[in-house]
């Protein structure tokens, strides 16, 4: 498939300072650092070649080309200094500025380098930005405990089967997603993996033991955080359409509209207790279609709550 | 075709970034190579997607007077608005802004990587800090972003559809600012229609967001001094707006925590049993409700006694 149009364009605005003030570098290292071939840095390079100051005779076009295994590019002295930061190039940085204050605690460097990026955008862009994450107190004693390879443990408050539970944990990674922090680790209560909320951990505290860490850890299959089991129950509901929200923030297994803009969802719940207490809050907005044993489960409680309002 | 395209805009961008006062649409459309050949009006065309797909990438196309009199105007790109300042940045400074890069890696190469290879003029990382167990989706790759904070930043006027429960709207908004929350991004800004500070969710808006004004030079609002961005998103829609009425509401030990940890806009008094009372500001009853049985058996209103009634109404039309 051909290279979208714009990404080889914003590429080209890279690359062209980039030679210009590493005139002679190889070929390699150019295809290396900006990601392409070597035909597709000659397609950029004959390009180049085309263009240049208004006139566009031999001494305003730019010269570019490939001189044994060396880049050279002349005659463009105005694309010498790099670009302006985007918009989103400079909120990109910033947030992740953020994200890495909160685990790390203040950094005076980080600081420094976060008000050195404003200037290299609109001014005024980033102070009405506002990134908001936690940084519950747990994060830094989880933070010291990935660094040193320590085992931690916790005390966990699940949200998903509200129930309190104490376990070693050798922890792998964390995770930042939808706004909240997560823990990966294997836990010796389980003898599994295991994901923990960092938010949730009512107390943790490092051990002497040194936590195990497999040396292949690969991030990116935590990518979404909700891993449900295959063994997991599939819950099917009824949505009225003030309350479609619901299908933006839980992963579905399905969804098929009805009449008058209800949907029927279909997911897949660990654990029953934040389904009961989303059903309590959606109220006349949701039904449960199956299993039977959740519609009984949430009138049951709705009723026993209700007894403290007589 | 596409090549042709690239030429133009390449050509475009040496022509505005260096003449030495503003050049003319006729200029321009006479000048570049793949503009001459076609007719007056489809040059205008081609000329006002170039500028819009310039802007898009950061690059400020500006229009300004050719003369004291206003009859003839021109464009050109300011080098001070196009080209990085020398930030002068420290090692120790860059190596934080490597590691801030990193974070995202997995889930938003792209603008970080270009980030970091214009500021670091193509200087490999520092050796050492490299947080290999450390990743973060802070929802960057949202639909949007980079329009409405350029129109945030500029005090734009933007113009969108906004879909709100189950419908979708034309919404005016003059953006006072941009709020990540929960993986989502929201414009927040004062909504013509109801001429209150709404917020409004990046991944609901239907389209494109457009500036309303988009040839209109210089700010087009003013944000009010007692503005708080924090506030708006991170407080729950059933406290915002209007006088709100005081709720008391009660919370039990195994929630107490809970509650003071992700709803730190309220203020706990604790009980010796690790319970605890709240005052809950609140503008939309049906909206607290919602919020109190989130709870579940964790929570209850105390007073005023006409929510106390509409909870266990909502209760016993679950029971049926």
């Amino acid at each position: 498939m051909a290279e979208p149009l714009e990404e080889r364009f914003r590429r080209l605005l890279l690359l062209v300072p980039y030679v210009l003030r590493n005139n002679g570098v190889t070929v390699d290292e150019v295809c290396e650092r900006f990601g392409v071939t070597r035909g597709e840095l000659v397609a950029d390079l004959n390009l180049l070649f085309m263009c240049g100051l208004p006139g566009y005779g031999p001494g305003d076009l730019i010269e570019a080309y490939i001189d044994g295994d060396q880049v050279w590019i002349r005659m463009a002295d105005y694309f010498s200094r790099p670009m302006r930061l985007t918009p989103a190039e400079g909120l990109m940085l910033h947030a992740g500025g953020q994200a890495l204050a909160a685990v790390s605690g203040p950094d005076p460097a980080l600081e420094r380098a976060m008000e050195q990026l404003s200037k290299a955008l609109t001014p005024g862009a980033l102070e009405r930005v506002n990134v908001g994450l936690e940084a519950p107190g747990e994060l830094s004693v989880v933070k010291r405990a990935l660094e040193d390879r320590r085992r931690l443990h916790l005390v966990y408050q699940s949200q998903s089967k509200d129930e309190v539970t104490s376990r070693d944990v050798d922890p792998w990674a964390l995770l930042l997603s939808d706004g909240r922090w997560y823990l990966v680790g294997y836990c010796h209560r389980v003898n599994d993996e295991r994901i923990f909320r960092v938010d949730r951990m009512r107390s943790v505290v490092p051990l002497d033991e040194p936590a195990e860490v497999p040396a292949d850890l690969d991030l990116s299959q935590y990518s979404s955080v909700y891993s449900e089991g295959e063994n997991d129950p599939t819950v099917t509901l009824e949505i009225a359409p003030r309350a479609n929200w619901v299908c933006d923030y839980y992963p579905l297994v399905s969804q098929e509209p009805l009449e008058n803009g209800w949907i029927r969802i279909r997911l897949k719940a660990g654990g029953l207790a934040w389904l009961e207490r989303l059903l309590l809050r959606l109220g006349p907005e949701a039904r449960v279609v199956e299993p039977e044993s959740l519609r009984e489960r949430v009138r049951t409680t709705a009723a026993a709550i209700a007894r403290r309002y007589e | 075709m596409p090549v042709r395209k690239s030429e133009r805009l390449l050509n475009l961008i040496v022509m505005l970034l260096e003449t030495s006062q503003p050049v003319t649409a006729e200029q321009i459309h006479r000048t570049i190579p793949g503009y001459g050949q076609d007719s007056w009006d489809s040059f205008k065309r081609m000329f006002e997607r170039d500028k819009e797909e310039l802007r898009e990438m950061g690059i400020p196309v500006e229009l300004s007077s050719l003369d004291p009199w206003d009859t003839e105007q021109g464009y050109r790109i300011p080098k001070d608005r196009y080209y990085l300042p020398d930030l002068e940045l420290e090692p120790d400074e860059l190596a934080a802004l490597w590691l801030a890069a990193g974070l995202l890696r997995m889930t938003d190469p792209g603008p970080a990587r270009t980030a970091l290879m214009k500021l670091t003029e193509g200087e490999p990382p520092p050796p050492g800090g490299n947080l290999s167990w450390l990743t973060a989706d802070l929802g960057l790759a949202a639909p949007h972003l980079s329009v409405a904070l350029e129109s945030v930043a500029a005090k734009k006027k933007v113009t969108f559809a906004y879909r709100s429960k189950d419908r979708v709207g034309t919404r005016q908004v003059d953006p006072y600012g941009l709020s990540h929350r929960r993986g989502k991004w929201y414009l927040v800004g004062r909504d013509d229609r109801s001429g209150e500070v709404r917020s409004f969710r990046l991944d609901r808006v239907e389209g494109t967001i457009r500036l309303t004004h988009p040839s209109r030079p210089g700010p087009e609002f003013e944000i009010p001094e007692d503005f708080v961005l924090q506030g708006y998103v991170d407080r729950p829609p059933f406290m915002q707006g209007a006088v709100p009425e005081k709720a008391k509401v009660r919370f039990d030990p195994s929630t107490a925590w809970w509650v003071e940890r992700s709803s730190p806009w309220l203020r706990l008094d604790y009980s010796d049993d690790g319970s605890a009372v709240a005052e809950v500001e609140v503008t939309d009853d049906s909206g607290f409700v919602s919020w109190l049985l989130w709870f579940g058996e964790g929570a209850e209103v105390l007073e005023p006694q006409h929510l106390r009634d509409l909870t266990r109404q909502r209760l016993e039309a679950i029971v049926g």
